[in-house]
């Protein structure tokens, strides 16, 4: 008997199911959303209620995404450690290798205040998986200074008091460093693009763009 | 300007550019919010909330939830003393859920099985005021509050009578706007014995330490709130809005709990600012003079039908001597209303000045002209009690000039809808000013302890947060009036609850209700000090403590400045700390204002006035901001990059509220449709035209407030309440008055008759 139809008789549904239903590949490890399989199923799945998807959810997770083990580089050190296939590279980085600059405002990719560096591009921790950010080079705002010596544009942002709250000043100043990375003489505008996905309800967006030009 | 305090220029801490020094925390990460706080062991937790706008929850059972592997503890209404199976709104709280991690706890809410009594709701407020409309929960018979918030001054039926003009028009709803601050609500709790502790943010810790001591039956010395970063709130945490769930559950479970609200949770359990719409009449002499105002105002919300003090602008800051007022609150189904920056004053400000701009038109008048008419004027009492008021009424009728004066209204004011740019874009320009009924700073608990320590330098603990700005006005009210240096008075644990009381930091109060108690503090300090250095001590000046000043850093005598000692020196004759206390003297006059003496109650209004130029386009209603400018009565300029910031930042907001925020909800479900952040429509640097914004240090007029802290009061609500000057302009471009906000190109089109 072939694993896969061993598979079957066991759960509800069976891995190929799963991968062939929502159309993601599944290394093992990445999961899409149970709704969305569920959504995809063959027809002759009945279509279950919310409850019935919970418990499908969690038995998908025992079947096929088993917490492996990851490596993550971040700020140059190397952290080898048990990863749930569902957590984020955001939970991971805050709530299990304690780096906090980095903050969770909405959770979905709008607010950029879980801004990091990743490859050197800016990327929103909260939208990737921990499990695909291996073999990566990932910078946080803790990552930036040189020991006592700040980055110069955390020097600009601490001598311009350019924060209020202080809440989205580190993804703000993540997505400043990527710009000056690359682009050392930006135009008002490129400022403009460059901290656009960073949203501020104190809202000086006027010192902050002000800022990040003294830095030309 | 010059005052009791002396001139400026002699101050070596006020008005100075003080650094910031949390700033060193924030630009490098370490800045400590109410989620980065990581106790041994913390579990997640997330909460249910209910499916419907109004029901009743027949049944609840939570044992598959608590069965799901991961999961540590369960509670649901019958546990939580603040929550009930009547559902008032949907997502009303009904059950949380403590577990290892988020997605676990998320996984087992959907496992808790609820049964619901479903009632007919009603949303919208115009719906919810009809006979026929379904009752919404709040009230016993209807949806109106039962009689109405109500106020007259003088007799307005006799001011009707002497008018030659009556101006009589409805305006509104103004449409509502969640809450969206980009740090969602945050509490980490856990217990030691039978003390609860909190890690939260807050614009008020020791008011949420109240609430969960009173939710939870326990005496106030057993909880205790830590508070130090908190991500914006704007009238939106001050309250246990998840601190008992977290305690209850850290205490079924023996761990640390910690619940963040997910951003669609927090735009529903955090305040809404207020639907408004009213029903102004107003009696009119034909050169502009008012006989009488009437208003009539309606304000939706759930929990008091939401009734506020929409009236406060135009009541304050227009001479007329028979003013009516009737507030009524509209229940329906919608989620909680309240504050969102300032409580009532956006709102009001709006509907009243729209009625005002009419009332010029029918009399034929330049708007600039008519406001210089009716504004209050300098030395002129309180219209409804007769006390002086703290800041000159010409704060707020400089500020309405400074504001015509950098935008250039005089010379660029047109009829409405009568010029069109080169570009085929209509021009308008509108402004507005109004006394602003915040930023006093008025009495509360506020008090404050400060500790000399053996080497003369001072720590406290401010117990108020770091939600408007730095510790730095604070820190150079406490360094002034001690004559010390800035950098030698620190300020540590911010909201701690085992430290001095931090009154509420709403009402734009913190300026003065934490800058009063840390300067009478800082003089109990002096006096101590003083007690000492004039002794004959070793070292000491062995004259009387009158005879006493202090600067830079030294104590010196004043007939000879050469003979002084150190802090430092005196603390080591002390030989241990010194405590400073001072608590918060009421709004009473410091300085003799006019007749009245020192200690008179007054009234206080803060002047604020905004100005801007518009261009509209006829084919898709689209609006450009040409030139903007905002104008504060900031009393005395304390710390000068707060101030800034405070008077800068109100630009993307009032641009926020005149063009863009416009919460729609499912008429259906009650739910709101647009709670993120890309539908909010919030502004980014690409939408905030900054780069128009006239407004500089110049336009933070120190007007001298005779009760703040040398001469301080608060700005924050005024710099976002006078967003009206945009529509304004919009109006005077297109010729059509809109009369809700906000000015959504549809708007424009549907007013131009092209929609």
């Amino acid at each position: 008997m072939a694993e896969e139809e061993k598979e079957v008789k066991k759960g509800r549904i069976s891995r190929r199911d799963f991968i062939k239903g929502s159309g993601i590949v599944v290394g093992g490890a990445a999961i899409g959303s149970t709704v969305l399989a569920v959504a995809c199923a063959p027809a002759e799945v009945e279509v279950p209620g919310p409850t019935q998807v919970v418990e499908r959810e969690v038995e998908i997770i025992k079947q096929v995404a088993a917490p492996g083990v990851t490596t993550l580089t971040v700020n140059g050190r190397t952290h080898t450690m048990k990863v749930e296939p569902e957590w984020t590279l955001a939970f991971v980085l805050r709530e299990k290798l304690g780096l906090v600059g980095l903050k969770v405002g909405c959770d979905r990719g709008e607010c950029g205040t879980c801004n990091i560096l990743v490859d050197g591009r800016t990327s929103l921790a909260c939208t990737m998986l921990a499990v695909e950010s291996a073999d990566k080079n990932i910078v946080t705002i803790e990552g930036l200074a040189d020991g006592a010596n700040l980055h110069p544009v955390q020097k600009l942002f601490l001598e311009n008091s350019t924060f209020q709250c202080g809440y989205c000043t580190p993804g703000m100043i993540m997505s400043a460093v990527a710009l000056l990375d690359k682009t050392p003489k930006p135009t008002v505008d490129q400022v403009k693009v460059a901290l656009s996905g960073n949203l501020c309800y104190c809202s000086d967006y006027n010192r902050q763009v002000n800022t990040v030009l003294k830095g030309v | 300007m010059v005052d009791e305090f002396g001139p400026k220029s002699q101050f070596v801490a006020v008005g100075k550019q003080n650094l910031d020094y949390q700033g060193i925390n924030i630009v490098t990460g370490k800045y400590d919010f109410a989620g980065d706080h990581h106790p041994q062991g913390k579990l997640y937790a997330r909460v249910l909330g209910a499916k419907y706008a109004h029901a009743k929850v027949t049944s609840i059972n939570t044992s598959r939830a608590e069965a799901l592997e991961g999961v540590e503890a369960v509670i649901t209404f019958e546990d939580h003393p603040n929550w009930s199976d009547t559902i008032l709104s949907v997502d009303q709280q009904i059950a949380a859920v403590a577990a290892v991690d988020e997605a676990t706890a998320e996984r087992a809410l959907d496992l808790i099985d609820v049964e619901y009594q479903v009632l007919p709701a009603v949303f919208d407020p115009e719906d919810a005021m009809r006979t026929d409309a379904p009752n919404a929960g709040t009230f016993p018979d209807g949806n109106i509050t039962p009689s109405p918030s109500a106020l007259e001054r003088g007799d307005v039926a006799q001011g009707f009578t002497e008018a030659d003009v009556i101006v009589d028009e409805t305006v509104g709803w103004l449409r509502p706007h969640t809450h969206n601050e980009i740090e969602p609500d945050s509490t980490v709790a856990w217990w030691e014995g039978d003390n609860v502790y909190f890690n939260i943010g807050s614009q008020w810790p020791w008011g949420q330490r109240n609430g969960s001591a009173s939710a939870l039956g326990m005496p106030l010395n057993k909880v205790h709130v830590f508070c130090h970063g908190t991500g914006g709130a704007f009238g939106n945490k001050y309250w246990a809005k998840i601190d008992i769930e977290a305690a209850l559950l850290s205490k079924k479970a023996g761990k640390p709990v910690h619940i963040t609200l997910p951003r669609r949770l927090y735009t529903v359990y955090g305040n809404h600012q207020y639907a408004v719409k009213l029903h102004m009449k107003l009696g009119l002499k034909n050169d502009g003079t008012l006989t009488a105002v009437e208003t009539t105002w309606w304000g939706d919300g759930r929990s008091n039908g939401g009734r506020s003090s929409w009236q406060d602008p135009c009541r304050h800051t227009w001479v007329c001597p028979n003013f009516k007022k009737d507030e009524w609150g509209v229940a329906n189904n919608k989620p909680r209303a309240g504050a969102w920056r300032c409580v009532a004053h956006p709102e009001g400000a709006f509907l009243s000045d729209l009625v005002l701009e009419k009332a010029a038109a029918r009399l034929g008048m330049n708007p600039l002209e008519f406001r210089r008419k009716i504004f209050i004027s300098d030395g002129m009492l309180d219209q409804d009690t007769g006390r002086p008021m703290r800041t000159p009424g010409w704060g707020t009728r400089q500020c309405l000039e400074k504001a015509a004066q950098v935008i250039g209204y005089e010379s660029k004011y047109h009829a409405p809808g009568v010029e069109t740019l080169p570009d085929g874009r209509l021009h308008g320009i509108g402004i507005h000013a109004h006394a602003d009924g915040h930023g006093s700073g008025g009495g509360g608990s506020d008090s404050s302890v400060l500790y000399m320590l053996r080497d003369g330098t001072i720590h406290f603990n401010s117990g108020s947060t770091r939600v408007m700005g730095g510790p730095g006005a604070q820190t150079a009210i406490i360094a002034e009036t001690l004559g010390m240096r800035f950098e030698d008075v620190r300020c540590g644990d911010w909201g701690n609850t085992l430290a001095s009381e931090g009154g509420g930091q709403f009402g734009s109060r913190l300026t003065v209700a934490a800058g009063l108690p840390v300067m009478n503090a800082a003089n109990d300090l002096k006096a101590q000090l003083y007690a000492v250095a004039a002794g004959d001590g070793t070292d000491m000046l062995n004259v009387t403590p009158a005879d006493l000043d202090a600067k830079d850093g030294k104590i010196f005598v004043k007939s000879d400045p050469t003979k002084f000692v150190t802090h430092a020196q005196v603390m080591r004759v002390v030989g241990g700390a010194i405590i400073g206390w001072g608590k918060h003297p009421g709004g009473n006059l410091r300085k003799p204002v006019g007749t009245f003496e020192v200690g008179s109650p007054t009234v206080h209004k803060s002047g604020c006035a905004s100005a801007a130029e518009v261009a509209v386009d006829p084919g898709t209603g689209q609006v450009e901001i040409l030139n903007y400018v905002s104008v504060l009565d900031a009393g005395r300029v304390i710390d000068p990059i707060t101030a800034k910031g405070q008077i800068l930042a109100g630009m993307p907001l009032q641009v926020n509220q005149a063009l863009y925020f416009d919460d729609i909800y499912d008429p259906v479900t009650g739910r709101l449709l647009n709670f993120n952040h890309i539908g909010d429509k919030m502004g980014t640097t690409l939408d905030v035209p900054v780069d128009v914004d006239k407004t500089d240090d110049s336009c933070l007029l120190e007007t001298i407030d005779a009760v703040g802290p040398f001469g301080s009061h608060g700005i924050g609500e005024p710099a976002v309440s006078s967003f009206v000057s945009i529509n304004n302009a919009v109006n005077n471009a297109i010729g059509v008055d809109i009369i809700t906000g906000p000015m959504t190109p549809q708007k424009v089109l549907q007013a131009l008759g092209k929609a």
